[in-house]
């Protein structure tokens, strides 16, 4: 847990005193991602490097795990805190093992220790251990942003401070290794401290989002929060005129579905599917297989007709199914694809779990619109 | 003809002179590594002493080395070294200054500031720092300016000869005085010779001491 109480640093320029970083309070509650998110110059960078010591502060204190920063030796203190720069910062001079064992170095672990370490980082952040004798030129910008990765987390820091960290790299290749990282923080649990100037890397990395401007920290929220309910003009636009949409990107299918939607079978009869319908109340069924896979629609239309005719003859069609835990974003756009405005939700085998439909999403963003804002810094 | 008969017919005393040259430059450079690359990576801490150290350091370079020769002989006569070795010495060793302290105070100014950082956010001291990236990056450029100073010296040494600390120089000064050019042309190409087999030898040392992840 990293907590940050009424913050300042103030600088003397030519001008006159700067005030970089304001009266800042927050907290970075255990295992969570905060990302601190502003235009340049907001004083982001300024806070996080307040963390590990790189800039004094002026006014205000640190605690990590209620640990009052003051009370470390600033080298002592940098040595235990996971440290990832925007421009990546591999020591040319170093191999990858060496780049990656500095810390651990530093912190006299037995060269075997630091070996075996090494290898278990580069299985963590999915490279080759035979990169490990290479020099980071010879590496690719996604292998040296991952090796930079492993850097910080050399020597197990609960606590990483990342100044984007993934900003020196091409956008699909971004893309795979926030992914990837998000799939490391999901066991690692760390507490992290993530600096970045792009919303959208924000809305998917963080589980908060703290948002800056001239050194104020401005709003602290979950995404959800704070795309549905901006606390001022200054962060409804900065979150940008689709934060609806961007909020899709935070809700799986699986929580805007109706679990409820009545199957028949596609053996049974027209004449059964319509009494499954009648007691669900429903104009529709999904006609499923033995595995319970989605395989056509029955509207009440369609069952008109010789009542002992099998569903799989009667039904329609269906819409291109989509998988639960995928986001809504990726649903509506399938709908907008396919012009319809429902469709079958499929678990990960591919066995029929619901249906979303566009109303159930409305519901869904216009629900959280609803809740209580909170206000101010958490 | 008259040359080569002379200098087939002189090989133990050009030899000789030839050692005298080497190791004038190589004390004198060697006393300039141990002084310049700590003095240069001193004066990265404060952008106004590095300003003065390297104004004084050119400044010393401009002074033609007759006239530094010529002035130390009454200072160094309080010792009774007006002449010889010492005053040449401590003149070559003033001109290695400018090469090494600038190519060292530049290398290291110009580490990447990012590493720098990356450095300091991992818990790196100061000292730390130097030893395990800022020297072990600037290396090949101090060499470069170990290079540079070799050669110039090399070529100084041999006016060093006027005051009578040897070298081949003295083939050079005794071909101007007796208007013997087998002499001063023996002088001439062994100097020159030795300048560039000396240029060849640090480059290789340079390129070993390179750290194989800045190379190529």
């Amino acid at each position: 847990m990293i907590r940050l109480e009424n913050l300042s640093k103030t600088f003397d320029s030519p001008e006159g005193t700067v005030r970089a970083v304001d009266n800042v309070t927050m907290e970075v509650p255990e295992g969570e991602v905060a990302v601190l998110l502003g235009p340049s110059g907001c004083g982001k960078t300024t806070t996080m490097k307040m963390v590990n010591r790189l800039v004094q502060p002026t006014s205000g204190k640190i605690y990590i795990d209620d640990k009052d920063t003051d009370s470390y030796d600033a080298i002592q203190l940098r040595r235990q805190l996971g440290y990832v720069i925007q421009q990546i910062g591999l020591f040319p001079n170093m191999t990858v093992e060496q780049n990656i064992s500095v810390v651990p170095r530093l912190l006299g672990w037995s060269r075997q220790a630091q070996q075996t370490r090494a290898r278990e980082l580069m299985r963590m952040v999915a490279l080759d251990e035979r990169l490990l004798s290479r020099f980071p030129k010879e590496l690719s910008g996604g292998q040296q942003q991952r090796v930079g990765v492993a850097r910080a987390l050399a020597a197990d820091p609960p606590v990483l401070l990342m100044d984007e960290p993934f900003g020196a790299i091409d956008p699909i290749n971004r893309e795979v290794i926030q992914d990837e990282f998000l799939k490391m923080q999901a066991k690692l649990k760390k507490t992290i401290m993530f600096v970045s100037h792009d919303i959208d890397e924000a809305v998917k990395m963080g589980d908060k989002i703290a948002i800056f401007r001239d050194g104020r920290l401005e709003q602290y929220d979950d995404p959800d929060m704070l795309l549905s309910q901006p606390a001022n003009p200054f962060i409804a636009d900065f979150v940008g005129g689709d934060r609806e949409l961007k909020r899709m990107r935070l809700t799986r299918v699986s929580a805007a579905m109706d679990p409820d939607a009545p199957t028949v079978q596609a053996d049974d009869s027209v004449a059964n599917a319509r009494a499954i319908m009648d007691q669900a109340g429903r104009a529709h069924a999904v006609v499923v297989d033995a595995a319970n896979r989605p395989m056509g629609l029955l509207t009440d239309r369609q069952l008109d007709g010789e009542p002992g005719r099998l569903c799989r003859d009667a039904a329609n069609p269906l819409p291109e199914p989509v998988t639960a835990d995928r986001d809504l974003r990726t649903a509506v756009s399938s709908m907008f694809t396919h012009d319809v405005d429902w469709m079958p939700v499929v678990d990960a085998d591919g066995c029929f779990a619901g249906v979303v439909t566009q109303d159930g999403i409305r519901g869904v963003l216009a629900e959280s619109r609803r809740r209580p804002a909170r206000q101010g810094a958490a | 003809m008259d040359i080569l008969a002379y200098i087939a017919n002189n090989i133990p005393l050009i030899l000789e002179r030839t050692v005298e040259h080497l190791s004038l430059v190589v004390v004198a450079v060697g006393a300039a590594i141990a002084t310049g690359v700590p003095i240069g990576i001193a004066i990265t801490q404060n952008r106004r002493i590095a300003d003065a150290v390297l104004y004084v350091a050119g400044m010393i370079m401009t002074i033609p080395s007759i006239a530094l020769f010529g002035v130390m002989i009454p200072i160094l006569a309080v010792v009774g070294q007006g002449i010889g070795y010492l005053p040449a010495v401590i003149a070559l060793f003033l001109y290695s200054q400018l090469p090494i302290i600038r190519n060292t105070y530049t290398a290291i100014d110009n580490v990447d500031p990012a590493l720098r950082e990356a450095a300091r956010g991992m818990g790196m001291t100061a000292v730390q720092r130097l030893r395990t990236v800022e020297i072990p990056m600037a290396v090949p450029v101090i060499a470069a300016g170990v290079r540079t100073a070799v050669v110039i010296n090399i070529g100084i040494t041999a006016i060093a000869a006027y005051i009578g600390a040897g070298g081949l120089g003295d083939f050079i000064a005794r071909g101007i005085s007796q208007t013997d050019p087998r002499q001063l042309v023996t002088g001439a190409l062994g100097v020159s010779i030795l300048a560039v087999l000396a240029d060849y030898a640090l480059l290789w040392v340079q390129n070993r001491l390179t750290p194989s992840g800045l190379k190529g």
